[in-house]
């Protein structure tokens, strides 16, 4: 009973410890075009602060694992934030990674040629503004390392 | 070094958008193990705050310009102002002209619709701004006399400015405490030109209608009034009136009228009546005749 008592404790102890090492933090972003003197558009991708209807806002999601161990099945869920719509072929990961995508708010998870929505004769392929969710799936993150994965969406 | 700066934006369809003031939240959620354990976390919330867009277009309603004759007072040029922007602006307006017309009007006034779509001294309002909401449009006359020694065409418009804009240029944005307002309209968009064309001698009709019921109804009236004009100064002679009922009505019997007597003839499909010839010896707007009918929403 003691030991078993003290198994789970300890079990309890280094899931606190292993938990704190791996962290993903969210940024957004939106291009700046600075045109100077001699005409010459210098585009770059700065904190997002103006957005209006018809911005397009760049996400980024940044991994970290600041521990010892080697992190696997990694997998990263956004759902697309409401009066966004995501813009297509934009997700995309550092490294290897799969993307799937949901259009039922994040229940199911398929590529893009398997998105089907609508019943009857308005069955299509689901366009890239009705995705609800993007998942990405990287098998490793080793230790000391960093990764990130974004996408872009479109202020409706 | 003059470094300008612009916020790339893209055209959408639907001018109004999300409301300014409006957050926009993602959070995304990451799991992963760790040897056998499992884990999940959250990252941060970002929100971002929807900005103002300041945007709107003026644009001129008439498709042709505008005929009229010598001495005319008060002819009206139709715009149509769009707020496109995703909140509440005031606007102003300033009166323009292309300086290649033929010849300058006189007296220029703006007026502000009362709905109908036609200008009428009586029931439209002299303007000097206006406020509309998101995606709201309105609009406004140009009203103006036509000098006696005119002759071919003048082009005249309105230019609108926003007061939200103040002294903004396209791309150009300033804080509102809580958000930001983006000026995203461009110069174009901000003014149009309509245009007048004399005519020495011309007929002008000028029609309007009425519904019995507060909407249209199936089995609701529409009394159209068609006004015969007489552009210029001179004899036309030889006049016929021809209109086509509108699709998904009918011609009510017996309603045909010129000046108020039954007149004129209904072949199926539209209502024609002749005209004696109309002197005109001074230049007037006012409807040499006026023909009436009624029709029956089907």
């Amino acid at each position: 009973m003691r030991k078993t008592i003290l198994t789970a404790l300890f079990a309890m102890i280094a899931s606190v410890t292993l938990h704190a090492n791996v962290t993903i933090s969210s940024l957004s972003y939106q291009e700046q075009i600075k045109v100077e003197s001699k005409g010459k558009k210098v585009r770059s991708w700065v904190k997002a602060e103006k957005v209006v209807p018809g911005s397009i806002v760049r996400y980024v999601n940044s991994l970290e694992n600041k521990g010892t161990q080697n992190a696997s099945k990694l997998v990263i869920n956004n759902p697309i934030p409401e009066n966004m719509e995501y813009v297509a072929d934009t997700a995309s990961c550092q490294g290897s990674c799969t993307v799937t995508y949901s259009i039922d708010g994040g229940k199911s998870f398929k590529k893009v040629s398997e998105l089907f929505i609508g019943e009857g004769d308005e069955r299509h392929l689901a366009r890239p503004a009705e995705y609800t969710d993007i998942r990405w799936v990287l098998d490793t993150l080793d230790a000391k390392s960093k990764s990130s994965v974004e996408y872009k969406a479109r202020l409706k | 070094m003059r470094i300008i700066l612009f916020i790339l934006l893209l055209n959408v369809l639907n001018a109004q958008g999300i409301p300014a003031g409006t957050k926009i939240e993602n959070q995304a959620q990451l799991n992963y193990s760790l040897g056998s354990a499992n884990f999940t976390i959250a990252s941060n919330k970002v929100i971002d705050i929807v900005d103002q867009k300041i945007d709107m277009k003026m644009i001129c309603q008439e498709s042709t310009p505008i005929i009229v004759g010598v001495a005319e007072t008060k002819r009206a040029l139709s715009f149509r102002l769009t707020n496109r922007g995703n909140g509440s602006d005031s606007y102003s307006f300033l009166e323009v002209n292309d300086a290649s017309s033929d010849f300058e009007v006189q007296n220029r006034e703006l007026y502000l619709d009362n709905g109908d779509g036609v200008f009428s001294v009586v029931s439209d309002t002299l303007v000097s701004d206006v406020n509309l909401s998101a995606d709201e449009s309105t609009t406004l006359f140009f009203v103006s006399d036509i000098p006696s020694d005119a002759d071919g065409f003048s082009s005249n418009g309105i230019k609108v400015h926003s007061e939200l804009q103040g002294n903004l240029l396209y791309g150009d944005s300033k804080n509102l405490g809580t958000y930001y307002a983006v000026m995203t309209a461009k110069e174009d968009a901000l003014s149009d030109l309509c245009s007048y064309e004399v005519s020495h001698l011309a007929i002008d009709l000028e029609k309007t209608a009425t519904l019995s019921s507060d909407k249209p109804y199936v089995g609701s009236t529409i009394h159209y009034s068609i006004a015969v004009k007489v552009i210029g100064t001179g004899k036309v002679e030889d006049i016929v009136v021809e209109d086509i009922i509108p699709d998904g009505t009918a011609y009510v019997p017996n309603t045909l009228q010129l000046d108020g007597v039954a007149f004129g003839d209904f072949n199926g499909t539209a209502i024609r009546i002749e005209v004696d010839e109309i002197e005109q010896v001074v230049a007037s707007s006012d409807p040499r005749h006026t023909i009436t009918f009624d029709v029956k929403i089907l």
